[in-house]
């Protein structure tokens, strides 16, 4: 495949970086799932005691 | 954790991932993304679908391949990756429906004695967070790695 870079280092696995991994960024599923997760800690942050450790 | 897992190619960025699930149901293409949900603190969302033929994305469908646990493995595993490139921030996960939050909450209680070892996990439950406990029903997830 001529968008592979390179391999990951790994005995067990053979992972491959690409730099023509299709951009999510603008795709509806992932934008409501961000916009969700962002509300849903707007209305439920994380409490100081998890924020000291 | 060093659990059986699919390759993936990575983006460059190390913010998306791509798989493909192997089962009865055939070759299914998985993809992970990792969102910046915030500054302060630093918090990102992972988020976790299956991409369809026509390029969209859904994690609505079951897709009974048969490879549940693999599937977890591989999602999960994309945390250490990410964190190795963005530091050991909180990351927030949750399912698109109860069904797949359930999922997500079986993944973790399975792998938990593993997972504890290098990572603080928490559940939002009752209207609070908390340590992440098994048999507890949990809403959403926050993972950070120690």
């Amino acid at each position: 495949m001529s968008t592979l870079k390179k391999a990951v280092q790994g005995t067990l696995h053979t992972d491959i970086i690409s730099d023509k991994v299709k951009n999510y960024a603008e795709e509806p599923y992932f934008v409501k799932k961000a916009e969700n997760a962002k509300e849903f800690l707007r209305q439920h942050p994380i409490p100081d005691r998890y924020l000291k450790k | 954790m060093n659990l059986d897992r699919y390759h993936y190619i990575i983006a460059d960025d190390y913010q998306r991932y791509i798989f493909y699930s192997s089962g009865p149901q055939g070759r299914i293409k998985k993809v992970v993304t990792y969102t910046k949900l915030s500054d302060t603190p630093l918090t990102y969302n992972l988020a976790f679908g299956d991409e369809n033929a026509a390029g969209v994305v859904d994690d609505g469908v079951v897709s009974n391949n048969q490879d549940r646990d693999m599937v977890l493995a591989t999602v999960a595993s994309t945390i250490n990756l990410f964190c190795d490139h963005y530091g050991n921030h909180f990351i927030y996960a949750e399912g698109g429906t109860s069904v797949r939050t359930r999922l997500y909450q079986m993944g973790i209680s399975r792998l938990l004695e593993e997972i504890d070892v290098d990572f603080q996990v928490l559940g939002f439950v009752n209207g609070d967070w908390e340590d992440f406990r098994q048999n507890v029903n949990y809403e959403a997830f926050l993972v950070k790695r120690k």
